[in-house]
């Protein structure tokens, strides 16, 4: 008699029995368990399922169905305290001993199945059906969440006036106040409210305004390129013009490779001709920057064939465009070559660029290392000189007279008296003959007067001079030489411009190898100016805003020197001021002078070692 | 290199002129151009901008949408 249970009663030999379901990799552990727990009185059977079952996390668990048979009440209690710890699956399988009641649980149970998979893979459908129809107003929703924020987010910044007006003050480009109002009246008449917004301009004094350049794809780098430095301040000479031009130059100066350059302008104009494509990808970090720069690399890269052609530089050898001046024998090593016409001759220069044979000569580095280094001297002291009249423009703009008197002239003067004169040095010596020079301070006349008509030897001890005193080996070029500038060469001999220049300094007043009248003279007053510029930078400006500095009553909290609050009226809003900036440690109607002389000083020093600095490295190699 | 291209034997002028194409590419266009960048950039920063550029103003950053939706986009 079947009861309840599941269990046969009124006999000794009644089983109870509980089925389920149990993951294949805990059946060994529940089995084990199931022994311990009950002594061994019960009976389990396993039957693996053949395919592995998709969970409710969608992976495939291999699973097995076991029963056990027991007869305790007691051992019931644990059996299914033990099921429950492996989270196995029970199953109420009763009357085991009719197969076609059994059967018919199989086909409900199957149809239970069916009916359940069938609603699932309805419901995956529907989801699926949703997310596509949201998709494509997902871009839509998005951008109009993000406008409203932003609306917000602004409107936040204002506050509320008399009269329930909401007040805000901002900055607009003063070009488009014009096209702000208009835009303010359409959204009145669209919205059919009364014209009670207006947009004014605020009459009290300004705080410092924002910068803002209008740039376009090419000029676009340049100014990130000033603008990594520092935000210029609002008003003064923006760099990025400048450097628009100057920067791809330099670059060509220094690369200067017509094959090199025609390779990096190429790739430049690559980058160029692909940028409609790139600009819809999605690029990294690394290749929208090379993007952005792509006008400026082809820049660079014609500036360098420009500078490749000058050098007569292809891939490091040189190029028989013109005729060569030099004559010589060809494979043969340490072959001398002979000018083909006479040095100085103004008809057979080479016409562009540095002639050919000089890059198989021996001596070619000598030559090019000296022209190479006079020629970045020449193009850096420009550049400076520039920038140093740059910052007189700017004082003049600003009406800060005192920078223009004791900022701008001291650095002009201490600019071109010392650096200045060294570029027209090296002009003169190179616009100097030396052969003829050389030759007039040479012991090979005769006596009629010719040059190189006669040679002192062995055999030959007497020859003549310019002048047409004799002369033998022994005679100082100072005797020689009909020019009569001083030093030890009188003006016959090259000077080595280094020693020159150090000499200036070290030793003014007496020149080794002067190159004109008067250069002793000259080389010392301008000694003398540059030294003077010096404290005339450090110290009249902090000097005279200490004497200027009316002091005020710190209620009125103004008044300070107007020239001091230009200076650093500015700098209250610099968040990113590059310079030493003395913090605005001091109040209103204080002035530290102490401040004010250290901020100078620095300006001073940071001035002339600069000026000093590039010099330096440049001067180990030229001549 | 040189002596190797010289010898007129095509495997080393083969060779020879990979290493040469190599060591082209490698230190005169890549290192040579990143070194002749970086000293035309420190002229114009630190010999010619410290000459007179204040550089302490800050951008104008206006309220824009497109700028507010070019900076969503990148989320």
């Amino acid at each position: 008699m079947p009861d309840a249970r599941g269990g046969y009663q009124g006999d000794d030999m009644t089983f109870t029995n509980i089925a389920g379901v149990l993951p294949a990799s805990d059946k060994d552990h529940f089995e084990r368990m199931l022994f311990r727990s009950t002594r061994g009185n019960c009976y389990v059977r396993f039957a693996d399922i053949e395919e592995p079952l998709v969970d409710a996390t969608g992976q495939k668990v291999s699973k097995v169905v076991f029963i056990i048979f027991f007869k305790s009440t007691a051992i019931e209690a644990k059996v299914k305290r033990i099921c429950d710890a492996f989270s196995a699956h029970r199953y109420d399988v009763k009357k085991l001993d009719r197969p076609r009641e059994l059967q018919a649980q199989q086909d409900a149970n199957q149809r239970e199945l069916e009916d359940s998979k069938k609603i699932l893979d309805k419901n995956t459908e529907t989801r699926v059906r949703i997310c596509v129809e949201v998709a494509q107003y997902l871009e839509e929703w998005l951008w109009t969440v993000r406008r409203e924020k932003a609306t917000y987010h602004t409107l936040n910044l204002f506050r509320s006036d008399v009269g329930n007006f909401l007040r805000g003050q901002g900055w607009i480009l003063k070009d488009s106040l014009g096209k702000a109002r208009s835009a303010l009246d359409r959204a009145q008449a669209t919205l059919n409210l009364p014209p009670t917004s207006m947009i004014e301009r605020v009459m009290e004094v300004w705080p410092t305004p924002p910068t803002h350049f209008r740039t376009n794809k090419f000029t676009d780098a340049y100014q990130e390129f000033v603008n990594t430095y520092g935000i210029p301040r609002y008003r003064e000479i923006n760099p990025a013009l400048f450097t628009a031009a100057t920067f791809p130059f330099l670059f060509g100066v220094m690369y200067g490779d017509i094959g090199h350059g025609s390779c990096l302008a190429l790739g430049g104009l690559y980058l160029i001709l692909t940028e409609k494509k790139a600009n819809d990808r999605n690029l990294d970090e690394m290749m929208k920057g090379i993007y952005s720069a792509r006008y400026m690399l082809f820049m660079m890269g014609i500036y360098a064939v420009y500078c490749g052609f000058i050098y007569n530089d292809y891939f490091s050898l040189g190029l028989k465009i013109f005729k060569t001046n030099y004559e010589y024998e060809e494979h043969e090593s340490n072959a001398e070559a002979t000018m083909l016409s006479k040095y100085g001759d103004s008809s057979k220069v080479y016409p562009f660029g540095v002639d050919p044979a000089w890059h198989i000569a021996d001596n070619e580095l000598l030559f090019f290392n000296s022209m190479k280094m006079k020629m970045s001297v020449v193009l850096g002291i420009i550049q400076m000189t520039f920038g140093i009249v740059l910052k007189g423009l700017n004082a003049l703009y600003f009406h800060s007279y005192l920078d223009f008197v004791c900022e701008f002239i001291p650095m002009i003067l201490f600019d071109v008296g010392f650096f200045g004169y060294m570029v027209i040095l090296i002009f003169i010596k190179w616009s100097i003959n030396w052969d003829e020079r050389m030759q007039k301070g040479s012991c090979n006349y005769d006596a009629a007067g010719t040059p190189a008509a006669c040679q002192l030897s062995d055999v030959n001890l007497e020859c003549y001079s310019y002048n047409g005193d004799v002369c033998n080996k022994d005679t100082d070029v100072v005797d020689l030489c009909p020019l009569d500038y001083g030093g030890t060469g009188d003006g016959c001999q090259p000077p080595n411009l280094i020693t020159t220049l150090i000499n200036i300094a070290l030793a003014p007043g007496s020149v080794d190898e002067p190159m004109y009248e008067g250069q002793a003279g000259v080389q010392t007053f301008l000694l003398l100016l540059a030294f003077f510029c010096v404290p005339w930078l450090l110290c009249i400006k902090p000097f005279y805003l200490k004497f200027t500095h009316k002091p005020t009553a710190p209620v009125t909290g103004g008044g300070t020197n107007p020239l001091l609050d230009g200076e650093d009226g500015a700098s209250d809003n610099s968040a990113t001021a590059i310079h030493a900036d003395h913090g605005h440690g001091h109040g209103h109607g204080e002035f530290d002078f102490g401040e004010v002389f250290i901020h100078q000083a620095i300006e001073t020093i940071e001035f002339v070692l600069g000026m000093v600095m590039f010099i330096y490295p440049s001067c180990t190699d030229f001549i | 290199m040189l002596s190797m291209i010289n010898t007129g034997n095509p495997v080393m002028v083969y060779a020879g002129y990979a290493v040469f194409a190599c060591v082209t590419f490698a230190v005169l266009l890549c290192m040579d151009l990143l070194e002749c960048f970086l000293h035309a950039l420190r002229l114009h920063w630190v010999e010619f901008q410290n000459k007179f550029f204040k550089a302490d103003g800050y951008r104008f950053q206006p309220f824009d949408f497109k700028s507010v939706l070019a900076r969503a986009s990148l989320d």
